[in-house]
């Protein structure tokens, strides 16, 4: 306890992201290299596509690959901002306080938490699940509603909710309310219904953004 | 006091966003089941007639709904034009939403606009997606002699598959 104690008090901002950015890139790396392979990708489109034309998609797809590392820092900076600015509005209209810079180192530390089902997943598909196709990949998220439950055969729109139902999500609400406790000094649990009423708030307006994407623009 | 009405405001919100979902996806649904049966149409032929349902041939019917200027679309006609002989018993409908004269030209290029059994028209501005319920830019149906859909394939497509669902 004296450990994350000290993570969420002393933890500096900047390395805290550089590390998570790299991290995350580095296991996406490892995700897209060993798991996503050009054959792999050829069954998933059902052999629609003559093989020439799948090779030049394919061989596209590679050449483009360096987009997704540049963007990582960017989507991450997005979203840590996003949830601070949750909590910052929460605090405020609770009459706590708390500055946003405390509350996103906060927010930083716990993200810590979801490199754990990205790790199980990698562990999954090279140990348990030899065998995959490109789909199960996708809806595959350890301890979540959509390992319970089918999600291949539910409507697309369907499957975040589902993959974001997750232990690892409610593990993230309980290391937030526990910085938050930390830094203001408050009880637990009063942070902890903070973080539900306004992080949660956050979290299911986004939840119906993507709904409402996915059912507009998927085919 | 503050709390709970900014509380209750984003519970309607996502109240709101939840109607439109299941309103879209319910649309989404019937338009699945909508295409399973050729659905009526009318669109309007280079020759600026109006083509419907009713005028099609008592044969398998192979629609592509296309935009000239996409990638995929320009290989898929480029490759049912070199292969052009497998298609003498379909009914081929290249249909678009871009101006006769594009599509015109289009259909020039891949020297498809010779053939009988092959029609090139123009639907109007989402009138596409209004009768078919879909539109991703290529979208390939692909009806049998009874008019039911066999296959709906999404982008480009080999021509051996169009030509293996009967």
């Amino acid at each position: 306890m004296n450990l994350l104690h000290s993570t969420f008090i002393n933890t500096d901002k900047r390395w805290a992201f550089v590390f998570i950015c790299l991290l995350s890139g580095l296991l996406t790396y490892l995700a897209q290299s060993f798991f996503v392979t050009e054959e792999l990708f050829y069954y998933s489109l059902g052999e629609q596509v003559a093989i020439e034309r799948f090779e030049k998609l394919w061989a596209e797809s590679q050449r483009w690959q360096w987009v997704t590392y540049l963007i990582l820092p960017i989507l991450y900076l997005v979203k840590f901002t996003l949830v601070s600015f949750c909590i910052v509005t929460g605090a405020l209209l609770a009459n706590v306080k708390i500055g946003f810079k405390r509350v996103f180192q906060v927010v930083l530390v716990a993200e810590a938490v979801f490199f754990l089902p990205i790790i199980l997943r990698l562990a999954w598909f090279t140990f348990v699940q030899t065998d995959y196709t490109l789909s199960d990949l996708q809806y595959f998220m350890p301890l979540s509603l959509a390992n319970l439950f089918d999600v291949k055969h539910l409507e697309i729109w369907w499957v975040y909710p589902f993959q974001l139902a997750n232990l690892f999500e409610v593990a993230y609400w309980l290391l937030l309310a526990y910085g938050l406790h930390l830094h203001t000094q408050k009880e637990y649990e009063s942070m902890l219904r903070l973080v539900l009423s306004s992080y949660g708030s956050g979290l299911l307006l986004w939840v119906v953004l993507v709904m409402f994407l996915n059912v507009n623009f998927s085919h | 006091m503050r709390k709970y009405v900014i509380l209750c405001f984003i519970l309607s919100l996502a109240l709101g966003g939840f109607y439109l979902i299941n309103k879209k996806a319910e649309e989404k649904a019937q338009a699945k089941e909508k295409i399973q049966t050729m659905p009526d149409f009318e669109f309007l032929a280079l020759d600026s007639t109006v083509f419907s349902v009713a005028d099609l041939a008592g044969r398998k019917t192979i629609l592509v709904y296309f935009n000239s200027t996409c990638e995929h679309c320009q290989y898929e006609a480029s490759e049912i034009s070199k292969q052009i002989d497998k298609f003498s018993n379909v009914n081929l409908l290249f249909v678009s939403e871009q101006n006769l004269a594009e599509i015109r030209t289009f259909s020039e290029r891949y020297s498809l606009d010779k053939q009988e059994n092959i029609k090139f028209l123009k639907a109007p501005d989402n009138g596409f997606y209004k009768v078919f319920g879909s539109n991703p830019i290529p979208s390939i149906f692909i009806y049998n002699t009874k008019k039911q859909l066999v296959k709906n394939y999404k982008g480009e497509t080999k021509v051996e598959l169009l030509m293996m669902n009967d």
